[in-house]
């Protein structure tokens, strides 16, 4: 077996533990992993989290993801070589400035990132962490790439100790904020996170912003209402305690609040933000939808 | 993103299955590497070795784990084969294998149960971290980090739903009695050059004609009649496994026989076990000539316990309790 550096070539630093590299006429990402802490050392061996999800990488084979294309050992170090992607593709879409040029390229973008969704979905992997930093576009050529696991955020804590962060909150579900930490996520969490990602092409700032949970949770119901039994069957159940509900609101009228969207595209945005994670639609239907007739 | 062997890539939707049936090859040993094997003797009987030593190490825990740690193993020894038969060397792919599945296979266990598993000390042997890891990282490496293994377990739903037994108490029994025959078979040599799914299809065909042999030329066209798998290749598959089959039989009632443990029931073991494999085509060699033989016997313990005998008396009792 070839080591690394007969393999790979032409190392070019990208950032403190990403590099650019080169095999043959091809280039990669190669992306670096230490796989020897203190919590890892009372596991014996390389970390069941690390390989599990390794595991599913390798399994996926999807236009729109990331392609991870080998994994090397050395040492205490787990080297991760993905598709390399040029200059072209922008990373955190939404900064780009052409996408506010074409409103055709958001529709085409939106559902990008939904086909993806129910495409891992299909095979019950959940994305978590669905955020516009993870996904990269090439405008030119309209393909979007979403960066799973490793290849835009760190290996380096499970995910089972995720932490919070100001930039994570955005695109977190109700029924996720209002668990505080124990976190239990399943397939509506994305979809939710796909809907504020398309509420946040549609405005060009991030739908919901708060810097905690409970500001956060009084920023969705300002615009969605506050959920009541009849439109979240066992929310006070699930919310605990009523002062994570606040005062009682009225939903605001998205066509208003998006007055630039057309029935189609309201209906679709309403039903990914529907409160009510059993009544919020699936990215598989969410695909067939009518918006994107013509796509 | 829990792990599960009857889902290995966790497929809801049915056309999903296509989709198994395209890749299941890359987690399996292959048809090359399984006649390259049967030239390289010292390897079947290393196989046989691990096995039991993995058999030994996990008969404590869910079988399905066991099953696991012999599916990375049989891909690992495809790739890398054994170049050191050495009795430490084969303690840590064994051990090494068990942790890999019991990192796939989710947290039942607290670490310290598997701690103390793996640190046995019969054998005398305990293994440094490092001395893991970098084992682990070979294997890892060896299969690709592949390690969502496709097995015929993730086949068995969807050949019960073809015979449209889907969600009965038949197709229960059946799924029992096949998972049964899968689990036993796994360690039969004969059958590596089979896919998962092949393997699948033929345990349901034994069982079915096994449990229900009026209805099994039913069974036999509804798996025929489908178009992702191939007829004669079931045959062939499927007769392997009854010729299993009838062995296990024909052995579980040879170790009732010699428990006894005298010299002629010994030699009569050797002799027979011998002549059976002669003539499926592998030639194995005899144990007292193998270079391997003093190791067998000295490394041949019960379950827990310190319990010598042959090799087929003392795995018994171990799988009875494994399947409890």
């Amino acid at each position: 077996m070839l080591t690394l550096r007969e393999k790979y070539y032409d190392f070019d630093q990208i950032s403190s533990k990403v590099f650019k590299c080169r095999r043959d006429d091809q280039f990669f990402t190669m992306k670096i992993v230490s796989i020897l802490n203190e919590e890892n050392q009372a596991n014996n061996g390389v970390p069941y989290w690390i390989i599990r999800e390794i595991s599913i990488l390798k399994e996926l084979d999807h236009i729109n993801i990331v392609r991870l294309i080998d994994v090397m050992t050395d040492g205490p170090d787990l080297f991760l070589v993905f598709e390399y992607l040029d200059n072209e593709f922008q990373a955190d879409f939404l900064k780009n400035p052409k996408m506010f040029m074409y409103p055709q390229m958001k529709k085409e973008f939106l559902y990008q990132i939904l086909n993806t969704v129910a495409y891992l979905h299909a095979r019950k992997i959940l994305l978590r962490d669905l955020r516009p930093e993870n996904i990269l576009v090439n405008v030119r050529t309209q393909v979007l790439k979403i960066a799973l696991f490793g290849a835009a955020r760190t290996f380096e804590a499970p995910l089972e100790a995720y932490s919070s962060s100001v930039g994570c909150l955005s695109y977190r579900s109700p029924e996720v904020l209002f668990q505080f930490g124990c976190e239990k996520y399943s397939t509506p969490n994305d979809v939710w996170a796909v809907g504020c990602i398309f509420g946040e092409m549609l405005l060009h700032r991030p739908l919901f912003s708060g810097p905690s949970d409970v500001e956060l949770l009084d920023e969705i119901f300002t615009l969605l209402g506050t959920p009541t039994e009849e439109t979240w069957p066992g929310v006070t159940s699930i919310c605990g305690t009523c002062a994570l509900m606040g005062p009682p609101q009225q939903p605001k009228d998205l066509a208003k609040e998006f007055p630039m969207l057309n029935p189609d595209g309201l209906d679709l945005l309403s039903k990914m933000l529907c409160l009510c994670p059993n009544y919020r639609i699936s990215a598989e239907d969410a695909v067939k939808h009518p918006y994107f007739k013509g796509v | 993103m829990e792990f599960d062997l009857e889902n290995p890539l966790e497929n809801l939707h049915s056309d999903d299955v296509s989709y198994l049936f395209l890749i299941e090859s890359d987690h399996t040993p292959s048809q090359n590497h399984s006649q390259t094997l049967k030239a390289r003797d010292l390897d079947i009987s290393v196989r046989r070795e691990l096995i039991s030593l993995i058999s030994q190490l996990s008969c404590a825990l869910d079988p399905v784990l066991s099953y696991l740690a012999i599916n990375y193993l049989d891909r690992f020894l495809t790739n890398q084969g054994i170049l050191q038969p050495k009795p430490w060397a084969l303690r840590l792919v064994a051990v090494s294998c068990i942790s890999l599945t019991v990192k796939m296979m989710g947290t039942e266990y607290p670490a310290t149960d598997i701690q103390a598993l793996l640190n046995q000390s019969d054998g005398g042997i305990i293994f440094e971290t490092q001395t893991i890891q970098r084992m682990e990282a070979l294997i890892l490496g060896a299969l690709q980090w592949r390690m969502r293994s496709i097995t015929p377990f993730s086949f068995v739903a969807f050949f019960i739903a073809l015979m449209g037994l889907k969600e009965s108490p038949m197709g229960q029994v059946l799924k029992n009695r096949a998972s049964e025959i899968i689990f036993k078979s796994q360690r039969e040599i004969r059958l590596w050059g089979f896919k998962p799914s092949i393997i699948a299809a033929s345990a349901l065909l034994c069982a079915s004609h096994e449990l229900f042999p009026f209805q099994y030329p039913f069974f036999l066209k509804a798996i025929s009649d489908s178009s992702y798998v191939n007829k004669e290749i079931v045959e062939q598959c499927y007769k392997v496994i009854q010729d299993i089959a009838i062995e296990e039989e024909y052995s579980s009632a040879l170790n009732g026989v010699s428990r006894s443990d005298t010299p002629i029931n010994v030699l009569d073991h050797h002799f027979l076990s011998s002549e059976s494999e002669k003539t499926n085509g592998i030639t194995v060699a005899n144990a007292t000539d193998s270079p391997l033989g003093d190791l067998k016997r000295r490394k041949i313990t019960g379950c827990g316990g310190n319990n010598p005998t042959i090799l087929n008396s003392w795995i018994q009792p171990c799988e009875r309790e494994c399947e409890k």
